[in-house]
């Protein structure tokens, strides 16, 4: 199995599985473009060690599935919110991490998990109150109360 | 081959470091610049936020640009001329006289008058003025020239804006004034309201301050709020998924704040997307989805019921729509449901509107006519001749519970909802037309209430030869029809239930009304074997009302996955 060395934002190197980095579209296209397997490291720019780390665990583990189909239909990715045991206790870290695993995913091209990214913000999001929503992701409320209260009625109508 | 990454946007820790750094040096500079005059710090967050910001300057809203547009802010703020910094330091000395010499900076924009140092005549002269003093951040001199300006003129606020902001009169209230103003005037209706939140960011909250409940300065950090560095496509992306999977949550995060909302209420994708699979799965006649049972169709008991009941006229029936094998081929080319993209010009080309009030059938709940009728009993044989009759009062329910498979479930019974809604599935449908089938024993005890159910199928009114129609009042979707198996156990009846599905009216004040409902209009039987028609009375019906039921929504959901 051929290995490829990775380099992370804050210069840190990561050997890791041909395979494994293949999981992310963009490493794969590089790869392809050169042709062979390349000695010097790739490097990563967006995205530090810690985060890298995190997402090339979230790839050893899926290593193995199958590739997303390619067709872009994205309406049969958003069926549903559920997502798998592993995936949700991966997912277990502090917001700052949530997000930045989810711009690394769209970076590096891996749509699974930037969809189990999305979808565990969807889920915080799900069955609360506007209040409760600004206190989950630390969003101050910028209406003033007659804006708030006008666009609550406007929208009265979903919860029937 | 690094060319590739390099281009690419910088990585999200950088830019927390950048915006965090930024952040820091931004309010330090605002410490050192307006110190004494807490009240008017211009935060780009506080509700405060000058017009010029928040509605004249439309910025590209990706979250990822806001440090760069605080970053202009900040620079317009730098070059503020020293003598104006004086004037502020000498403000804070003490309530300062009038000093009508010095120029105020001029940024009213279009309709600016600069002042000049002719003594302040009319009110609206003063109010300009108190205007530019606010900006200026001094608070002494612009409460008393707002309070000269009101005495002068009590009407002054409402000459201002007529001079400067013609078109938008909510926005551009000055401070001081607003709290007296607000309670007059009516807000921008929603759709011009939510414009105004264009390039707004979406801002951290107070983070708790640690320091104040332990005395000590080391515990404050900084507020972070991480869900604000995600680009536009991904918050699209998340709010999609909300949005198909969760439709009240998706639609209450418009409450959150201003750049939520923008979201909500502009991106067409979400509601194009919630449109397609409103409308997309209802079933658009000519025919229907399957027979009347929920199983796969069989043509010629369609067209036997179907001729049969046009040609008496007791449903109206188009005449394009025969039976022949002709009619058939030609239906292929024509369209098979209303078209969106024609549809959303009735609703000011807005999914979003045409979402809310096209008329659609709801799957995550169930119809309800609630019927209520007196009767007159018997005089009890016992009584003395003058008392009174005894009068009943009859309720019953009927139930219309859709699936997009063009099934439906209808039953009739005086149980209350609450006893017979979460037990109206297709499991229990299934369970009981299987017992039915082989024996007549006695069931469990919670399928009293719904043994009388009956298997129904429905479509939509929907002429593919006269659509799209030229009249633009005409509303596909509207006319709802359901064949329903009689009661009788033979099954010699079909009844036919006609109706028109009206969404909720718009109320005053954007506020919507009653929820959807399917009003009567024929309710009429077909004997099978006899080819006997008849109409019901339709004296005690009532239209049926929408409710939603969450366990619906879940069937719903799983159903969709699969």
């Amino acid at each position: 199995m051929s290995q490829i060395i990775l380099l992370s934002s804050d210069n840190v190197e990561m050997k890791v599985d041909k395979e494994v980095a293949e999981r992310s579209i963009l490493i794969k296209n590089m790869l392809e473009d050169v042709g062979e397997t390349p000695d010097q490291a790739i490097p990563i720019p967006n995205v530090n060690e810690g985060v890298l780390r995190k997402v090339i665990e979230w790839c050893e583990h899926h290593r193995n599935d199958p590739p997303p189909p390619a067709d872009e239909d994205s309406d049969s990715r958003k069926k549903s919110t559920d997502i798998e045991e592993w995936d949700q206790k991966f997912m277990q870290v502090d917001q700052e991490m949530l997000f930045e695993i989810i711009l690394a995913a769209n970076y590096l091209d891996i749509k699974p998990l930037l969809d189990v990214g999305c979808k565990t913000v969807a889920n915080m999001i799900k069955g609360k109150s506007p209040e409760e929503i600004r206190k989950t992701f630390n969003i101050q409320n910028d209406f003033t109360p007659e804006e708030e209260d006008q666009i609550r009625r406007e929208n009265e109508w979903a919860e029937e | 081959m690094s060319e590739k990454p390099t281009e690419l946007k910088p990585s999200s820790g950088e830019l927390a470091d950048e915006l965090e750094s930024f952040r820091r040096q931004w309010k330090e500079d605002l410490q050192f610049q307006r110190q004494p005059l807490t009240t008017t710090t211009p935060q780009p967050n506080s509700d405060v936020v000058p017009t010029s910001s928040s509605s004249s300057n439309p910025i590209d809203h990706t979250t990822l640009k806001a440090p760069h547009k605080r970053r202009h802010s900040q620079n317009a703020r730098d070059t503020i001329p020293q003598d104006l910094l004086a004037q502020r330091q000498h403000d804070i000395d003490g309530f300062r006289s009038l000093d009508l010499d010095v120029k105020p900076t001029p940024s009213l924009g279009s309709g600016e008058r600069i002042l000049d140092s002719a003594p302040l005549t009319t009110g609206l002269e003063h109010y300009e003025a108190a205007v530019e003093k606010e900006k200026d951040g001094r608070i002494n001199e612009s409460v008393r020239l707002y309070r000269k300006a009101f005495k002068l003129d009590p009407s002054v606020h409402e000459k201002f804006k007529e001079k400067y902001y013609p078109k938008q009169p909510a926005s551009g209230k000055p401070k001081n004034a607003e709290s007296a103003e607000t309670s007059e005037q009516g807000l921008l209706p929603t759709e011009e309201l939510v414009n105004t939140f264009t390039g707004v960011p979406i801002t951290a909250g107070e983070s708790i301050n640690l320091a104040s409940l332990k005395g000590k300065n080391s515990y404050k950090k900084a507020p972070t709020c991480p869900i604000s560095t995600i680009p536009r496509e991904i918050l699209i992306h998340i709010f999609s998924m909300l949005a198909a999977t969760d439709l009240p949550s998706f639609v209450r995060s418009a409450t959150v704040c201003k750049s939520i909302c923008y979201l909500i209420y502009t991106e067409r994708q979400f509601w194009r997307e919630l449109c397609k699979n409103a409308y997309e799965n209802m079933i658009w006649g000519p025919s229907w989805a399957c027979d009347i049972k929920g199983g796969p169709l069989l043509d010629h008991d369609l067209d036997k019921i179907e001729t049969g009941l046009s040609s008496l006229g007791i449903i109206e029936e188009d005449d394009s729509e025969g039976s022949g094998e002709e009619e058939i081929s030609k239906l292929d080319v024509l369209p098979t449901r209303p078209i969106d993209e024609i549809e959303v010009i009735k609703y000011n080309s807005s999914y979003r509107l045409m979402f809310i009030e096209r008329p659609k059938i709801r799957y995550n709940g169930i119809y309800i006519s609630t019927c209520t009728y007196l009767r007159q009993g018997h005089q009890a044989a016992s009584s003395m001749a003058l008392s009174t009759i005894p009068v009943h009062m009859v309720t019953y329910y009927r139930y219309l519970r859709f699936f997009p498979s063009g099934f439906a479930i209808h039953l009739l019974t005086p149980a209350e909802p609450s006893d017979v809604v979460h037990s109206i599935t297709i499991d229990n449908y299934n369970y009981l037309s299987s017992i039915k089938a082989t024996t007549s024993t006695n069931l469990p005890s919670h399928f009293n209430n719904i043994k009388h159910i009956l298997p129904a199928r429905w479509r939509v009114h929907f002429n593919p030869h006269t659509y799209p129609s030229p009249n633009s009042t005409d509303e596909p979707g509207h006319r709802i029809q359901i064949e329903s198996k009689g009661s009788d156990t033979a099954g010699r009846y079909i009844n036919t239930l006609d109706l028109t599905l009206k969404m909720r009216p718009r109320g005053i004040g954007g506020r919507r009304g009653y929820g959807d409902r399917l009003s009567w209009n024929s309710y009429t039987s077909f004997n099978v074997l006899t080819e006997d028609k008849g109409a019901y009375s339709l004296k005690n019906d009532k239209p049926f009302y929408f409710s939603r039921v969450k366990s619906y929504e879940r069937e719903v959901l799983k159903e969709a996955e699969e």
